[in-house]
């Protein structure tokens, strides 16, 4: 009895010391990769399987706990960190693909935006064509109305001409103008500092017939060389402004009457279309 | 009497362990394999880490199968389970795999993208106004 006694007291020490002792490798790998995997992405990104893996964790702690270190305990230690490993990689791959449709929306949101600022900017430029071209209309339509205060205005294809007859702003035969004309002079330089800054501003001397033609051409040189002094004296600025002597070349009238002759005696200012001005509007219409 | 129960008790248990006739695991064979073959397709032998896991898992397949031929249908139940588990991890980690060249090649798709829309903005800011 006592000899029993004493074996069955052995046997249950050995018995706790087996339940001691510590958990065989395998089985701390497999908690260590349970715990790595369930405090990482794979909690939010791979619940299910780290659940599966939490559940083959569990088999293998009581399959220890029942059979000890038995080859089935190994083994369910080894599906267990199989399965923590496999949480942890369904998460990356979670991650990943979530990261690629998010650089994708992105993406798409950010050529939406740019399409937008495109048209936005494309939209600005358009307005502003449009109110520089209406600028220029009125501009324009100022200096006609200006113009055709002082003198006979005609629309041609060469441009605005303001037609001046010689007998109101000079002598016979001079070039000086006369001081009566001074006034009317500034008027026109006014009315044309109205118009395009751009157009440039053709100043056409003319004679009648009578005397030669080269002092006829000379004359006329001279005389729309005055015209432009005066002009330029009135605030055009000089780049704009350029002359031609065409003597009695160029006549509008029959140099038989005297009223032929005086209608051809004069000086046409002409307002040239600004040929950029008209690439601007072709091209926006 | 109360100490041959003590003894009884763990022997019993042992027997009804041991002896207890285990189904050979068919099913779970044939499941394991078809997940070895779903690693292969997936391309886990191109992968590095997914192919160890891969020859992991077609070395426990066959494991298996050794133990169902000496009958412990037991331990043979236990390895196919390994090795499923070992194939499923190889298709995960070559599908990882996959997903990461899927998402660099995007990632250089939008680069280029971003680019050449930066590069047409800038076109657009500095085309000549008239």
């Amino acid at each position: 009895m006592y000899q029993l006694k004493r074996s069955a007291c052995f046997s249950l020490i050995l018995a706790a010391a087996g339940c001691a002792s510590s958990p065989p490798a395998h089985l701390v790998d497999a908690r260590a990769a349970y715990q790595r995997a369930s405090q990482g992405p794979a909690r939010e990104l791979a619940p299910a399987q780290l659940h599966a893996a939490r559940v083959s964790l569990d088999l293998a702690e009581k399959t220890f706990d029942d059979e000890g270190e038995s080859d089935n305990a190994r083994d369910r230690a080894y599906v267990a960190m199989r399965k923590a490993e496999l949480a942890e990689v369904q998460a990356r791959i979670t991650e990943e693909t979530r990261q690629v449709a998010q650089a994708e929306q992105r993406g798409e949101m950010a050529a939406e935006q740019q399409h937008a600022a495109t048209q936005e900017e494309l939209e600005k430029t358009r307005e502003q064509l449009n109110a520089e071209i209406q600028r220029r209309q009125e501009a324009e339509q100022a200096q006609q109305r200006a113009l055709e205060a002082l003198g006979n205005v005609k629309q041609e294809t060469r441009g605005t001409v303001l037609t001046i007859p010689g007998s109101v702003i000079f002598a016979s035969g001079k070039a000086e103008l006369l001081p009566a004309s001074r006034n009317r002079l500034a008027q026109v330089a006014q009315a044309l500092k109205q118009g395009d800054p751009n157009s440039k501003i053709l100043i056409e001397g003319h004679t009648d017939a009578t005397g030669s033609a080269e002092k006829n051409e000379q004359l006329s040189l001279q005389r729309a060389e005055s015209v432009r002094a005066a002009l330029l004296a009135g605030g055009v600025p000089a780049d704009r402004v350029s002359v031609a002597g065409y003597g009695e070349s160029r006549p509008v009238a029959d140099n038989g009457s005297p009223a032929g002759r005086a209608t051809n005696r004069r000086v046409e200012i002409v307002v040239q279309p600004n040929t950029n001005q008209q690439q601007t509007r072709s091209s926006s219409l | 009497m109360r100490n041959i129960t003590c003894w009884l008790v763990p022997v019993l248990s042992a027997a009804s362990v041991g002896c207890a006739s285990h189904p050979p695991p068919t099913d779970h064979l044939a499941t394991a394999i078809a997940a070895v073959h779903g690693a292969q397709v997936a391309g886990a032998a191109q992968v590095p880490k997914a192919a160890l896991q891969l020859k992991l898992a077609e070395e426990q397949v066959a494991q298996a199968r050794k133990m169902m031929e000496r009958g412990d249908n037991e331990r043979a139940d236990y390895m196919t389970l390994r090795a499923f588990n070992d194939a499923a991890l190889a298709v995960a980690l070559a599908r990882e795999q996959e997903t990461r060249v899927q998402a660099e090649n995007a990632r250089k798709e939008q680069a280029e993208k971003n680019a050449k829309n930066e590069n047409s903005a800038r076109e657009a800011q500095s085309s000549p106004q008239p």
